[in-house]
């Protein structure tokens, strides 16, 4: 007898869950796709329960977060809670109905993070740091660092990212960028996105500690984006320092391509959280067909 | 797999916990802290749906807390609905009309979503002002000056005397019987043209003020039997002796038992009963507000920034829960624009037209000790219909023998579960198990034996279809009793008859 929720984290990088997507309009059962700056948006998970006992009044919370890496309940905006019942062995969507007014900073490039608790299903082992959400750790959390960014030919994309520390100690960190791979199907219908294929060689990225300045700009024009690989950064207790993404489109990306631009914060070899951009080319990323996923409750009793 | 085929097909509507009555059309108000969110969930194809669980999974207002709680059901006949309602804190909700999600699952079927709306409304009162605001996402109305016959004597069914260490309890005010009313509606924006927005695009504005009227009937009702904790205290105000009639007063009730044993829905019941006699008085096919805007004409450009409305009316016999009575109302009318004022007034008679043809309540003569006590209700609209399943919002007591009897209250069902027959065939079944009732009365000292009295008490819900056109859905108005078992009079020197609607003998 026992319940073991989960929600799904991604892979390779936990922090692209397939679980969790945006309906972005005023229609909560609408399409999934991208949320629009200035629109409202509602939130949904699945959430699995792999145990051998039914988990009834399972708690789902929603948080967004600015595009950044390690993510805390103090720090992030709690946008509403739900229930759910949660078959033994089975799946649930769980909907917060709640509206996500999704603001313009960074383009509503935000991080959205979903906790599933029951007390039948503590989290263990308890946690050192309770203000922070761990998707790696627990099962019962996943985060969807996952966003659509257009970008046109010519154009430099600077996205703000944030590095919090706790409130009682000090982070010394290195942010990272890389290429990524191919999507999954689910997760670029999640996303809005027809399928496509990865031209991972048309853009060109980098992080910096501050704006780009004028040279820099046309530069990435010309699509040499400005800054590194890598950057370090030393962020006091109770803090936060910003980082600088650009990202440039070296080639123009044709319709149907993308490419992922992945951001991981760590900790030497630990990887502490991360943030991936899809890149499509402009007005690419319309809502589609709604994926066959918002059924997906397994029956109880006899099924 | 097929997705579990049931629904909620109205609007959720608000029940506070302590009367256990509906509020007016069912909208919910942030000045009474703790109401229930409340809804017929429906079976809607034509078969049986066996273990049927039901959860509210989501509100759309981080406002409102929700207690979490899943209905299991082992059969949801065919066609059947269920009654179940959710606990929800509104002490911090805003103005507006949020989504609520619903999830249904059965046996051997995936899980179905259904999402509603609700009404929400925060009234407030102004002591300084003598005014009652209640604000929706539409405007504000400003409720002053109701005039009312007031009953001979403020009431406490027992333990008033504060005697033997207990606290002194606030004596209960009302029933109240409204006879004048003035409410201005400020609309928000202030709008062109002839026509402004309805409230939540679907009630009169009447109905915003007789929310108000409620609340201020209830809240007392509530303080005496929960402490004043339970709602907002920024709503207690009180109604005026109506100045045309100062000889007039109305009856005091006198339920017996205890409020901590339901006698509180007397109370309760009885003041939203005189409440609606402002509908009644104002009108269900068009109230005053929109008739003053169909014979006014601002000029072009000018923009409506209030409508003001003062009635005055009286009764030909006592406002009573589904009898045609008829109130002599006159009403004037004030728009005042940005560039001039406008006036309308109307004097007619109104006749209650939430009436039924007949309460008709069955039960068995006799019952033995360790027996079943049962009752069958039916309520007949005129014309002969019955009302059946969802139309009613319907609940029971079974008052235990003696003048300090205990009332239990036992859900009044047409669902075709338990003792009731068939789903929706009008006759709504209540049972009590007198094995359970009889721990409970022993503990306090009460006989089983003697003669049980049965009360009903139903109130119309209100079932119009969402995406109903405003103007059309405004004309159905739910929240009236069309049964109740306190019965007003105007005679202040006798309590208000409680008249069981049947009787039942255990031997």
């Amino acid at each position: 007898m026992s319940v073991q929720l989960e929600v799904r984290d991604g892979s390779p990088d936990w922090w692209e869950s397939p679980d969790i997507w945006v309906v972005p309009g005023a229609d909560p059962e609408g399409s999934p796709g991208a949320p629009v700056a200035g629109q409202p948006a509602y939130l949904w998970a699945t959430v699995a329960n792999h145990g051998s006992t039914d988990a009834s009044q399972v708690q789902v919370d929603f948080w967004v977060a600015d595009p950044t890496t390690q993510i805390r309940r103090s720090t992030a905006h709690h946008i509403g809670t739900a229930y759910a019942d949660v078959p033994a062995g089975g799946t649930q969507d769980v909907l917060c109905l709640v509206p996500w007014d999704v603001t313009v900073v960074n383009g509503g490039h935000e991080c959205v993070v979903v906790a599933a608790a029951s007390p039948a299903d503590p989290l263990s082992p308890t946690p050192t740091d309770p203000d922070l959400l761990d998707p790696p750790t627990y099962r019962q959390i996943a985060q969807r660092n996952l966003s659509v960014l257009q970008l046109g030919s010519g154009q430099l994309a600077e996205l703000l990212l944030t590095v919090t520390a706790g409130a009682r100690a000090a982070k010394a960190t290195v942010l990272q960028v890389g290429p990524g791979g191919e999507l999954s199907r689910e997760v670029l219908r999640s996303l809005g996105l027809r399928g496509g294929k990865p031209a991972p060689d048309k853009i060109t990225f980098g992080l910096s500690a501050g704006p780009s300045r004028e040279r820099e700009r046309a530069a990435g024009e010309h699509g040499d984006a400005p800054g590194g690989r890598a950057l370090h950064l030393d962020v006091p207790r109770g803090a936060a320092a910003g980082a600088y993404l650009g990202v440039a489109a070296r080639k123009p990306l044709d319709a149907g391509e993308y490419a992922v631009v992945r951001v991981a914060e760590l900790d030497g070899d630990r990887t502490l959280g991360g943030l991936s951009l899809v890149v499509v080319p402009q007005a690419a990323a319309e809502p589609k067909d709604r994926p066959t996923r918002t059924t997906t409750s397994r029956a109880k009793g006899g099924a | 797999m097929t997705a579990t085929p049931m629904a909620v097909q109205t609007r959720p509507f608000a029940v506070e916990p302590v009367t256990k009555v509906m509020l007016p059309d069912g909208i919910f108000d942030n000045a009474l802290y703790n109401l229930d969110i409340t809804v017929h969930y429906t079976n809607t194809s034509g078969t049986d749906l066996t273990g049927v669980s039901l959860y509210l999974e989501s509100v759309g207002d981080p406002g409102i807390a929700v207690t979490a709680r899943t209905f299991t059901f082992d059969v949801v006949p065919a066609g059947a609905s269920v009654l179940v309602g959710w606990s929800a804190s509104f002490e911090h909700a805003a103005p507006g009309k949020p989504l609520v999600s619903f999830v249904a699952q059965a046996d051997g079927l995936t899980a179905a979503r259904s999402i509603r709306q609700i009404f929400v409304s925060q009234t407030r009162y102004d002591e300084t002002a003598k005014t009652w605001t209640c604000t929706i996402p539409e405007g504000r109305l400003e409720v002053s000056n109701i005039t009312a016959y007031k009953p001979g004597a403020d009431w406490w069914p027992d333990d008033r005397c504060g005697c033997d260490g207990h606290p002194q309890r606030p004596t209960v005010p009302g029933p109240e019987v409204p006879t004048g009313i003035t409410m201005a509606w400020y609309p928000n924006p202030a709008y062109d043209g002839q026509f402004g927005d309805l409230p939540f695009q679907d009630p009169w504005w009447k109905i915003v003020a007789i929310i108000v009227a409620v609340i201020a009937a209830i809240v007392g009702v509530i303080a005496a039997a929960l402490g004043s904790g339970t709602f907002s205290p920024g709503v207690k105000g009180s109604f005026n002796d109506d100045p045309a009639n100062p000889g007039v007063s109305c009856c005091t009730p006198d339920p017996g038992g205890s409020f901590s044993n339901n006698a509180t829905t007397v109370a309760g019941v009885a003041g939203v009963v005189c409440s609606v006699a402002i509908a009644v008085a104002f009108a269900d096919d068009a109230d005053p507000i929109y008739r003053g805007q169909q014979n006014t004409h601002p000029a072009a450009g000018e923009l409506t920034v209030s409508e003001t409305v003062v009635g005055r009316w009286t009764y030909d016999q006592a406002p009573n829960a589904g009898v045609p009575y008829t109130t002599h109302v006159a009403w004037s009318y004030e728009r005042v624009t940005t560039g001039a004022t406008y006036t309308y007034q109307v004097e007619e008679d109104r006749t209650n037209v939430h009436v039924v043809d007949g309460v008709e309540v069955d039960t068995p003569a006799t019952v033995s000790q360790g027996g079943v006590l049962w009752a069958e209700a039916k309520f007949t609209k005129p014309g002969g219909a019955l009302y059946a399943g969802p139309d009613l919002y319907t609940i029971c007591f079974f008052k235990s023998p003696g003048p300090n009897g205990l009332y239990f209250q036992v859900p009044l069902v047409d669902d075709g579960r338990g003792r009731d027959a068939k789903a929706g065939d009008g006759v709504y079944t209540a049972s009590l198990n007198l094995e359970v009732a009889r721990r409970t009365l022993l503990k306090q000292g009460l006989d089983v034996e003697g003669l049980w009295r049965v009360f009903v008490y139903a109130q119309e819900v209100n079932r119009t279809s969402p995406g109903t056109p405003p103007l059309v859905a405004a004309q159905t108005v739910g929240g009236n009793f069309v049964s109740s078992a306190v019965t007003i009079t105007f005679d202040p020197t006798l309590p208000c008859p409680l008249k069981s609607q049947a009787t039942i003998t255990v031997v």
